[in-house]
């Protein structure tokens, strides 16, 4: 307490002080329950409310930049492994019923074949299998050891050698690999997929989106699925589509209801033309 | 257990099916000392954990293991980690030091089709297979100075002829990179144990710090079994732990794991 008087009469003193001292001051004093704003020292407007301890809103600096992402591999030769589309996003997003999506647009036109990384089952796997997304046989469960993120990450292998096998025996166009579920801080690496899915829903809360990480930064798409939740957790849309734009730098995002088909076509758009680019192919 | 059959090996280690041969080294050593620091920063590369070969999603049946009860703490898992090293030294290491021995691929061919069909369990042959087809991607794309590892994979990618296992693979690549045999045969006694106890960390069968320390003591096992499997022919390459076989054959089985194998 005693520093904090200090620092009360020092401002008193002072009036004309630099600002920094001035909103630090301010911090420091009595915002515990009313309203009100002030810019804090980093620059960015910090408020409190309800009793909680002062915050901000304001997008906080993450790793990883949209437009710094991980180019397209030069090297890249799709005779080896077909165009590879990487879908990730944390537990209980829609992942699957994403692939499952992907696969019943894609599978008339393209030939396809997808490998999922269960954290430990199945289930996905027969999930897809169950729900007819493609013939058995095109159809990969990789277990991971309980690393999802290293499987996508820093050891890719236990997903190229499946990848690279159905790729030669369906002659695919196109190969879905969903990843095991991960955290805010992982993505793909480029070596594994040519196009970035990062899936979010709303039910995890509006704020997933300001929170960023290489994830929500680095995909080539983002999508935002479940908003017909929205009313029912309290998530406001208009908040993360303002903080999605921002933290991707205007990188494209999709909301969209999985499950019941909005927003599949859009999804799927984003994804041949990012094939048509890469592979020089013209889409069916 | 198992030791039983260990009586029935000859002490000779002369009769090779192959003829061992001079390693061939691409570049010409300026001098031996300059040679032998570049071959360090190569040895503990192929080492290293961090070296994508997958071998993070393998358990080599401690999963199984741990399902069926037969390890229940880090007491049972020492028995279980000599063990995998006792069967590992006995069965791989022959295939491992006589790809090393002549890393050239008429005899990796032969040592390949050979470990195929004495792979009993469905489990631990995948797993053969798919860590040693990543390691040799991984080398060709890593070690371009060696032309043959480039010509080896694609020669034979996609090919039905071979299954690229491990052991055979991993003592080519070191032959090739350079590496003894001694060194050879006892790094690849290292990697074993190496994920195996990583496995049994995920599986938080033993907490990391005592993991460590567990590895530190199983090391002079592991020398043991170096000392005791190295440098053999591969005609005298056997399975000495038949239950863990077993038990790894049940991985497939199993509703909820982590591990591919």
């Amino acid at each position: 307490m005693a520093s904090h008087d200090h620092d009360h009469d020092h401002h008193h003193h002072h009036s004309h002080d630099d600002g920094d001292h001035h909103h630090s001051h301010h911090q420091d004093g009595s915002h515990g329950g009313g309203g009100g704003s002030w810019v804090g020292e980093d620059g960015r407007v910090w408020h409190s409310h309800d009793g909680l301890a002062p915050h901000s809103h304001e997008p906080i600096y993450s790793p990883g930049d949209f437009s710094k992402r991980a180019p397209p591999l030069i090297s890249r030769r799709f005779a080896e492994r077909a165009f590879t589309v990487g879908i990730g996003g944390p537990v209980g997003t829609g992942k699957t019923a994403l692939m499952l999506a992907l696969c019943r647009s894609l599978r008339e036109k393209y030939s396809l074949a997808a490998v999922t990384n269960d954290i430990f089952t199945k289930e996905d796997g027969e999930f897809l299998i169950k729900h007819g997304a493609l013939p058995e046989e095109r159809i990969r469960a990789v277990e991971t050891g309980g690393c999802p993120h290293a499987a996508i990450r820093e050891d890719i292998s236990i997903n190229l050698g499946p990848l690279e096998e159905l790729s030669n025996l369906c002659k695919a166009d196109l190969l879905l690999c969903e990843s095991g579920g991960d955290n805010l801080a992982a993505n793909f690496s480029r070596e594994l997929a040519d196009y970035i899915i990062y899936i979010i829903d709303v039910s995890g809360g509006d704020k997933i989106p300001r929170k960023g990480g290489p994830g929500i930064t680095q995909a080539d798409l983002l999508i935002i699925n479940k908003t017909d939740l929205a009313p029912a957790v309290g998530a406001d849309l208009a908040v993360m589509e303002r903080d999605a734009l921002r933290m991707r730098e205007g990188g494209p995002f999709v909301f969209a209801q999985v499950k019941h088909g909005v927003g599949v076509e859009e999804i799927v758009n984003h994804i041949l033309q990012a094939w048509e680019i890469a592979t020089g192919n013209k889409r069916r | 257990m198992e030791r039983v059959m260990e009586c029935d090996y000859p002490a000779s280690k002369k009769n090779k099916v192959v003829h061992p041969m001079d390693c061939e080294m691409k570049e010409e050593p300026t001098n031996a000392a300059s040679m032998n620091q570049h071959s360090l920063w190569s040895q503990w590369q192929l080492l290293d954990s961090i070296l994508p070969t997958g071998g993070f999603a393998h358990s080599y049946g401690l999963e199984a293991a741990m399902q069926s009860r037969m390890v229940n703490n880090p007491e049972e898992l020492r028995s279980f980690v000599v063990q995998v090293l006792e069967n590992t030294g006995s069965l791989l290491l022959p295939f491992v030091c006589c790809a090393n021995k002549s890393p050239d691929a008429a005899t990796w061919v032969k040592l390949d089709q050979l470990l195929e069909a004495m792979l009993t369990n469905e489990v631990s042959r995948k797993a053969s297979m798919s860590q040693g087809s990543a390691l040799l991607r991984v080398a060709a794309s890593v070690f371009t100075e060696i032309q043959s590892l480039q010509d080896l994979r694609q020669t034979f990618l996609g090919s039905k002829i071979v299954s690229f296992h491990h052991a055979p693979i991993f003592g080519l690549i070191c032959g090739l990179v350079g590496f003894d045999s001694e060194t050879t045969q006892r790094a690849y006694m290292f990697v074993t144990m190496r994920d195996v106890i990583s496995a049994a960390t995920r599986l938080n069968l033993i907490g990391p710090l005592a993991a460590s320390v567990l590895q530190h003591q199983v090391a002079e096992d592991a020398e043991r079994m170096v000392q005791k499997w190295k440098d053999r022919g591969v005609e005298e390459a056997t399975q000495t732990s038949p239950l863990l076989d077993a038990l790894q054959g049940c991985h497939a089985y199993m509703f909820s794991r982590l591990f591919c194998t």
